[in-house]
């Protein structure tokens, strides 16, 4: 695999890596601390249950550690420790009896990487949320939304959880689920196209 | 007329991608006011527009959980478990390796006595015959 240019956050990362191999716990722990809230987030989203998020959070942190050898230090941290994370969480479902994957499509959008205003920046829906009326109907939309996430397959799941909720980009999400970035891509729209067709009823 | 819908057609469809794109985080501020002007005179769009803007709104508005204080204290714990487990299990690994190479070291001690015995038997024998030889010859 090609090596990829890290970001000033990947070089801190990959420092403390390899201080966890040569045997300084303390690194490890800084790396815990920095990403346990992320790890614990994504999988508590995809499994929904607080506790098993939290054994599987501090899973994927030892089952990284024991890893770290395998690790390779060219690459980003991030990605590769939600990949851990979100196996687990998939496993888990799996194990449950209510994984629901889908077929990999490898058919990408195909369209180029436009400069656009990030998800901040657009502010679509008018400020009356003030109105109790609209509070009630966004909370409603909210939990529409949020029970329409649970029935998703665990693929489409987790792109959305790690794009909207984490903020990671189509490429690290194609690292963390093993995808091509444009599969990840696909899987995010045809997500938001079934969580949008969930609202029919509800609007 | 049939350009008109054409060209309402085609603005339904950039539109469309437009609002795609919105749950990407990218569409540009000029498609952004090309969506909006659009969706005001198009009855279609509009509700599109506004499911993907209450999806948006919703996931960006879900709340984070907060792990509890003790969460690094306790994967530390268990990472120190999984360490502690390991030298012992290699003490364990090494002990028996050593069994196995006594083991294997006295097998081999008594094959090569085994075999070495009748050799120097024979070689004894041939040179006591060889000394009968002499003094009989004598």
């Amino acid at each position: 695999m090609p090596e990829v240019r890290l970001t000033l956050d990947g070089i801190q990362d990959a420092r403390l890596v390899k201080a966890c191999r040569a045997g300084d716990e303390r690194a490890f722990e800084t790396l815990v601390l920095k990403y346990q809230d992320q790890v614990f987030n994504v999988v508590y989203r995809m499994v929904g249950d607080r506790e098993e998020a939290m054994d599987l959070a501090q899973e994927t942190f030892i089952k990284a550690f024991q890893g770290l050898d395998s690790f390779n230090q060219g690459r980003p941290f991030r990605p590769w420790l939600l990949r851990i994370g979100t196996n687990s969480a998939i496993d888990l479902l799996r194990r449950r009896g209510r994984a629901r994957d889908v077929r990999v499509d490898a058919e990408g959008v195909g369209e180029p990487a436009a400069p656009g205003l990030s998800r901040g920046e657009f502010e679509p829906r008018a400020p009356a949320s003030e109105i109790p009326e609209n509070v009630s109907l966004a909370r409603e939309t909210a939990e529409v939304v949020t029970e329409a996430l649970e029935m998703l397959s665990d693929n489409y799941k987790a792109v959305v959880v790690l794009h909207h909720m984490e903020g990671l980009s189509y490429s690290e999400i194609g690292k963390v689920l093993g995808v091509p970035r444009n599969t990840a891509k696909t899987w995010g729209r045809r997500a938001r196209g079934l969580l949008c067709d969930t609202l029919e009823g509800a609007m | 007329m049939r350009d008109s819908r054409d060209e309402t057609g085609r603005e339904c469809e950039r539109a469309g991608r437009a609002i795609e794109d919105l749950g990407d985080g990218r569409t540009g501020r000029v498609r952004l006011l090309m969506l909006r002007r659009h969706v005001r005179e198009c009855p279609g769009c509009a509700p599109r527009l506004e499911k993907m803007s209450a999806v948006l709104e919703a996931l960006s508005e879900m709340q984070r959980e907060q792990l509890p204080e003790e969460f690094t204290a306790a994967v530390m714990a268990r990472l120190l478990d999984a360490v502690a487990g390991r030298p012992a299990g290699g003490a364990e690994r090494g002990r028996d390796n050593r069994n196995l190479f006594w083991v294997v070291g006295a097998a081999g001690l008594g094959l090569v006595i085994g075999l070495a015995l009748p050799v120097v038997r024979h070689l004894l024998g041939r040179q006591g015959e060889d000394e009968l030889a002499v003094a009989g010859h004598a």
